[in-house]
């Protein structure tokens, strides 16, 4: 059980913040602050939620996720955004011109400010690719850690449900807050959950020994004449009919001493049979409501081979009711007398 | 690394980011030639619109960035200092998802409206806004990034030794075989 690799998050999402942030038109999303960049790293943290089965991923993880999504941005928008200037500078330059010849009323400063913008936008040099690059990295690197961590925050609550004590939340919402009743998480993050093993696995729970081949009866004398026998052949009469092997049926002790009244609630009798196969990676939920007291569970031995066994797992612990006396008509006392 | 190596390099980031900013108006003051607002304006070219109407004039000088990113950035340097002063317990606890988003949300919304609207937010509210998320940001970021660094070292050293016990495996055989 490892932890999985941050590599497809900060892939998938630092090349979707770069490829964004770098087309003309639609990195102009960027005047909401950064936006393409924060949620190239809220969408990298979601990736990366997604892909924990069993690790709860930490605010640090997040940081690190939007760290290096934003790095990959960064790269791939520096690149692309100084070949587009490289391209493209020669356009804009005609655009900033002509806008400059339509306005009016334009205070010196900006003027000034204006042409000192057009100056800047011409095509630039490898060196200035270089630089935009180096800062954008690092800029974009910074952004992209927040919105890592914003994503976590967000996503992991998703991912990973809080519990709650009870079966039902209670009516029109309201939790009582942590310690006192309110949602318990499934595990510190940083943690893993605790993956039950499926039955039959090493470390199952009520795993018992394995089964011993033991014999429980020595075995049945072969039908035909036994070795060494001179006499004449026996009969098929003679021969007694074999009686169906039956496994002696050991009665163990309850597990847990179990008062009839009302079971204790601090230790609610486990689950007579192992869960299902699906909800087996869940995590033990605490008890939904009281339970009326289970009878006590015993333990089946090990089936042997055979098709009559059943297969069932070795050892398990099963709940074995008390069969319940069949009814009969003697007994019943709304029936009309002599009837 | 040290938690207060990170703080540092934090601090120092921060505090580069800052001087940028303002540093077309120390130029300007000087009389330079306009080079280090072409550098600054290209700094920030990717991370911020650079639009000058909705930027803050200083001395007749246009800042780099928006307002917005202005607050975010002077929030964040302000916060990232006042919060060492915190003491060490509580400095390090996460904080709460209610409040990280308490804190975005006003920026967020002024945001929202100014683009899908007509109105246009006052340049004080916008920097007042960006401070917030920025102090936010900050808070924030100090036990993420603290994580972020265990992280880290816990992963080199796993390398290390993993590659060490790979070697040790290597020539054991060769050990034995000798003795």
């Amino acid at each position: 059980m490892n932890k999985p690799s941050y590599l497809k998050a900060i892939l998938i999402g630092g090349a979707a913040a770069g490829l964004l942030s770098s087309i003309p038109c639609v990195s102009s999303i960027n005047i909401c602050c950064c936006a393409w960049v924060i949620l190239g790293g809220v969408l990298a943290s979601y990736i990366y939620v997604q892909s924990c089965l069993y690790y709860i991923p930490t605010d640090g993880d997040g940081a690190l996720v939007g760290l290096g999504s934003g790095a990959l941005a960064g790269v791939i928008s520096g690149i692309l955004g100084g070949l587009l200037n490289m391209m493209m500078g020669g356009v804009q330059q005609q655009q900033m011109e002509q806008m400059m010849s339509n306005m009016r009323d334009v205070p010196p400063e900006v003027q000034q400010f204006m042409e000192q913008m057009m100056q800047f936008m011409r095509p630039g040099s490898v060196g200035m690719i270089f630089l935009g690059l180096v800062l954008s990295v690092i800029f974009m690197s910074a952004f992209a850690t927040l919105g890592g961590f914003i994503g976590l925050r967000i996503f992991l609550p998703r991912r990973f449900p809080p519990q709650y004590p009870g079966a039902m939340p209670p009516y029109g919402g309201g939790y009582p807050p942590p310690g006192m009743g309110g949602p318990t998480y499934p595990g510190q993050p940083g943690t893993y959950y605790q993956q039950q093993p499926m039955p039959g696995q090493p470390g199952a729970p009520f795993q018992q020994a394995p089964p011993a081949p033991a014999p429980a009866s020595p075995p049945a004398p072969p039908a035909g004449p036994a070795p060494g026998y001179a006499g004449p052949p026996p009969s098929p009469a003679m021969i007694p009919p074999q009686a169906p092997q039956q496994q002696p049926r050991p009665t163990a002790p309850p597990i847990a001493p179990q008062k009839p009244s009302a079971p204790p609630l601090a230790q609610p009798p486990r689950p007579a049979a192992p869960a299902a196969p699906a909800a087996q990676s869940r995590p033990a939920q605490p008890p939904a409501a009281p339970r009326p007291a289970a009878p006590p569970a015993q333990l089946r031995p090990a089936p042997t081979s055979g098709p009559a066994s059943g297969g069932g797992f070795a050892g398990k612990a099963v709940s074995a009711p008390a069969p319940a006396p069949k009814p009969s008509d003697d007994d019943d006392p709304f029936k009309p007398p002599g009837s | 690394m040290s938690p207060r190596r990170i703080y540092l390099l934090v601090l120092a980031g921060a505090a580069a980011a800052c001087a940028l900013v303002f540093a077309p108006v120390l130029e300007a003051g000087l009389g330079g030639s306009g080079a280090v607002n072409a550098v600054a304006r290209l700094a920030f070219s990717k991370v911020c619109h650079q639009m000058p109407e909705r930027s803050l004039w200083l001395s007749g000088v246009c800042l780099p960035v928006c307002a917005r990113c202005t607050g975010i950035y002077a929030g964040f340097m302000l916060g990232w200092l006042c919060w060492r002063m915190v003491p060490e317990p509580r400095r390090g606890r996460p904080i709460s998802t209610a409040l990280l988003l308490a804190g975005i949300a006003p920026l967020g919304v002024d945001g929202l409206i100014n683009t899908t609207t007509l109105i246009t937010s006052p340049a004080w509210f916008r920097v007042a806004t960006g401070l917030l998320v920025g102090a936010v940001a900050a808070r924030a970021l100090w036990p993420a990034l603290l994580e972020a660094a265990k992280i880290i070292q816990e992963a080199y050293r796993q390398y290390f030794r993993a590659g060490a016990g790979s070697h040790a495996a290597a020539i054991q055989p060769f050990k034995g075989d000798r003795t």
